[in-house]
């Protein structure tokens, strides 16, 4: 094999590379705009024949609602006025289907149709004979004559009309749709028939249960039909109804709540079939966990907005309602699972911290955070759970300004947990919102500061606390930054202590490095910087070594403007990886002998069937 | 003496003197299909133009570093990625015109045009250079499609569509029309009348001194061994420069 044979194939698959890469990037510029436009061609192509439709949402269909062959998909219009039912049709004499697309009236009168595609060369008026069917219903759409010439294809289409009317008139009886109850409902179907709406007994819903039903007064929501106390696990379960604005029937549903006023459940007892709000969806499932504070940020159903919409509000007011009178300043209202007993603050607590709390089960801690309001009119309040590390665990945001950018449910809120006394500070701010969050983002830097106070932040466990670490004897050749090594007990890794005393900086720059066995960095963690220098733990120089392997830590990228310090830093690391490198002669021996063999077999393949055959070749010569 | 090609000359000549689809008779099927419509044959027109100009500039730039034996997978690789690029870009930001163009701005990879300049012109020439000649030829490409959708479209149909879904209808020529002029048949037709228009009034061919021949004018060029060509053309000649001395 030489360079002229290996030269077109390098050049064609660089080339093919580039080009992967450039259309990759044009399929990410594009994609979510193909997919926009898609939706809207579809909507657009709905309403030619459903005027004054906005917007559309599938009807699923099955074997089980025995409508005609040729409905191949139902629409409904949102608001209520009509739906769409798109066909495929055929003659025993044409060569291609004719796609019809039909809209039909809430009262069950065509408002449209189309053909969308049809091959026949014959035209039986592709627009004109379709407006003939404009305002025809199930029972005079016959009366329509067929095209002469064209007989076979207006009937066909005649037929498709008719087919369209009775999927409608099947799906959607009498123009309203069905309703499904659930199964439990059915044993309380009456002889006289099915049970009125908004009237589902809570025993077929809870059997084996009991129930004691409270007393609602004036000030109990409006949706609040009824609610019930279970005195075995003293939860809480709300029956709701609330009335179709959307739909034609109501929704109904049984919120169960915990005794913290957490809803534990949710079970859907009356819905439209095949609307987006029903049991199968996830609308239902996102409530679960919510509290009074956090069910407003509940995922709306996409198709279902207005429904969905209404029920979640419902189910806020409810919830708002329920537990009015819990003291939401205790810790267990929003930590249930564990005990928690108050702790005195001492002088040099952060100004923020209203409150701290430990855990009688555990060594973990609530902090009560409380920001007065300086950008906008109310303070921002928030409790906060740390671990036994000082780690968040998790965050409760319990007052805010509503459209504000602080919010429960925004990524800066979820951004603070998993982070400890390090890197608190490097919670992405709100755009929009950069005073509030920078003011919660420093109160709780400063708490975080505050609880690990008592915390051994030298123990490996309080930066990499999935496993357990024992220390390392450091031998006499050890680095001289190297401050202490440690093994786990569980794996193969290591994590070693790097001090690099401040040459640069008046203080030493301290890490945390976690390494594999092959002595790849896997993890670094910077435990002592300057504030506001270069080196610092949000900065690119310290992902920089992550990933790199003993010969490759010399190249990590320094930092501009903090040369020196990064320098320190990146050839301590190195001296680090070296001292650490496993059995590193063997393995370049290893690496020479593979790579040997590999030079060998390609020349023994190549080059001794060329001999044979040119020896030969001599010899009949 | 050989003539030296300006800038201008190098555009220019895409246009008539050697219009692709007119006088070179490249590119026919999408001529046929695309042309029986105005917005049609501006859409294609557009989106052919500029995959000539990006493919010959991107395969002028790699002419020194293409090897010989895989210029044609390199060149189809380089025209196929351009064509997918304007297919998602229109598809994304000018859907009604990609739904207008369907299949064929796909099987613009294949239009003999775009590869026949990439392996006559863009192999040889600068980068600059090809992409005039890509622009010229592309013009040249919109125009007659441009003048071929007019005739099919104001005949054959009675209208002239230049914004999709919106056709301009002609008064009397709405009425009174010959629709087989947007029909296949008709596009032949028509195709047929406007290369013997070109021809009449266009620079004469196979007429005056026949210079050195070269395989740069030829269409053949990318398909006969250019090397046998050349070859024996230099034979050729030298043969005749030994007659000569003897």
């Amino acid at each position: 094999m030489n360079l002229k044979s290996i030269k077109p194939i390098a050049v064609l698959v660089s080339i093919c590379i580039v080009v992967a890469a450039l259309l990759g990037a044009v399929n990410l510029l594009t994609k979510d705009v193909i997919a926009e436009n898609a939706i809207r061609k579809e909507q657009e192509s709905l309403r030619k024949v459903l005027s004054g439709g906005d917007i559309f949402e599938e009807v699923s269909i099955g074997e089980e609602d025995g409508l005609p062959g040729t409905v191949k998909t139902v629409y409904r219009e949102t608001k209520g006025i009509g739906y769409v039912v798109l066909l495929n049709t055929r003659t025993e004499y044409s060569s291609g289907d004719m796609a019809i697309s039909v809209g039909i009236s809430i009262d069950g009168k065509v408002e449209g149709a189309l053909v969308t595609n049809y091959q026949e060369s014959k035209d039986m008026g592709k627009t004109t004979y379709p407006e003939k069917f404009v305002g025809t219903s199930l029972k005079d759409y016959q009366n329509v004559d067929t095209v002469s010439g064209v007989t076979y294809s207006s009937s066909a289409f005649k037929a498709a009309i008719g087919d369209a009317l009775k999927a409608v008139e099947l799906l959607f009886a009498d123009g309203s749709a069905s309703i499904e109850r659930s199964p439990a409902l059915l044993l309380s179907t009456s002889s006289e028939g099915a049970v009125p709406a908004g009237s589902s007994d809570i025993n077929d819903i809870f059997p084996n249960n009991s129930f004691t039903k409270k007393e609602l007064n004036s000030s109990a929501p409006e949706h609040l039909v009824a609610l019930y106390s279970n005195s075995a696990d003293e939860t809480l379960i709300a029956h709701l109804v609330v009335p179709g604005e959307w739909v034609p029937i109501a929704t109904e549903a049984f919120v169960t709540f915990d005794k913290y006023g957490k809803i534990a459940d949710m079970k859907l007892t009356q819905w439209v079939v095949g609307h987006g709000v029903n049991p199968d969806s996830s609308f239902a499932e996102g409530f679960i966990g919510k509290y009074d504070s956090t069910v407003g940020f509940t995922d709306l159903v996409s198709g279902a907005t207005g429904t969905s919409r209404d029920l979640r509000n419902a189910v806020s007011e409810v919830a708002a309602f329920l537990t009015q009178s819990v003291d939401k300043a205790n810790p267990k209202y929003h930590f249930p699972e564990e005990n928690w007993t108050p702790v005195e603050l001492t002088a040099d607590a952060p100004e923020y911290l209203a409150a701290l709390y430990k855990s009688t089960t555990s060594n973990n801690t609530v902090a009560h955070v409380i920001v007065p309001g300086e950008w906008v009119p109310v303070a921002s309040e928030a409790f906060i759970l740390y671990n036994e590390l000082g780690r968040i665990v998790d965050f409760r945001l319990t007052k805010w300004i509503v459209g504000h950018g602080v919010e429960p449910d925004e990524d800066f809120i979820d951004g603070f947990c998993g982070k400890y006394e390090g890197d608190v500070d490097y919670v992405d701010l709100v755009s929009g919102a950069t005073g509030t969050s920078v003011d919660l983002r420093n109160a709780v830097s400063d708490i975080s500061d505050f609880i690990v106070k008592d915390v051994d932040t030298s123990n490996p466990k309080h930066h990499f606390p999935e496993e357990d670490w024992t220390p390392v004897e450091l031998g006499a050749d050890a680095p001289e930054y190297l401050a202490a090594l440690y093994k786990s007990m569980t794996s193969d890794r290591t994590v070693a202590h790097v001090i690099v005393p401040g040459e640069w900086v008046p203080v030493a720059t301290e890490a945390f490095v976690l390494y594999n066995r092959w002595g790849t960095i896997v993890d670094f963690k910077l435990t002592q910087w300057v504030v506001g220098h270069g080196v610092n733990p949000s900065s690119s120089f310290i992902d920089g070594f992550i990933g790199k392997s003993i010969e490759a830590v010399k190249e990590t990228e320094l930092v501009t403007g903090a040369t020196g310090t990064s320098v320190d830093l990146r050839s301590a690391v190195s001296e680090v990886s070296e001292y650490l490198s496993p059995n590193k002669t063997s393995h370049t021996v290893l690496g020479i002998i593979l790579i040997s063999l590999t030079v060998l077999s390609i020349v023994a393949v190549t080059v001794i069937p060329r001999a044979i055959i040119y020896k030969k070749a001599r010899n009949s010569k | 003496m050989k003539t030296e090609t300006t800038k201008l000359s190098t555009f220019l000549k895409g246009l008539i003197a050697e219009n692709p689809v007119l006088v070179l008779v490249l590119g026919t099927c999408p001529t046929l299909a695309q042309t029986s419509s105005v917005i049609n044959a501006i859409s294609m027109g557009i989106a052919t133009m500029i995959v000539l100009i990006c493919s010959n500039a991107v395969i002028s730039a790699l002419r020194k570093i293409i090897p010989d034996t895989v210029r044609i997978p390199c060149y189809i690789v380089v025209i196929a990625t351009f064509v997918t690029v304007v297919d998602m870009l229109m598809h994304a930001f000018l859907a009604d015109l990609h739904s207008i163009m369907g299949l064929y701005l796909k099987l613009i990879v294949v239009n003999c045009i775009i590869l026949g300049r990439a392996e006559m012109y863009a192999r040889k020439n600068s980068v600059l250079d090809s992409a005039l000649d890509g622009a010229g030829m592309g013009i040249g490409f919109l125009l007659a499609l441009l003048a071929m959708a007019l005739v099919r479209e104001v005949l054959g149909a009675g209208t002239i569509t230049i914004f999709p879904g919106n056709p301009f209808e002609i008064p009397f020529l709405k009425d009174y029309n010959l629709p087989i002029l947007t029909q296949a048949p008709g596009g032949f037709l028509v195709y047929g009348i406007v290369i013997a228009i070109v021809n009449k009034i266009g620079p004469k061919k196979g007429e005056g001194k026949r210079k050195n021949f070269s395989c740069d004018g030829c269409p053949s060029a990318s398909i006969c061994r250019k090397d046998s060509c050349t070859l024996n053309t230099e034979i050729a000649a030298n043969s005749a420069a030994k007659e000569e001395k003897i």
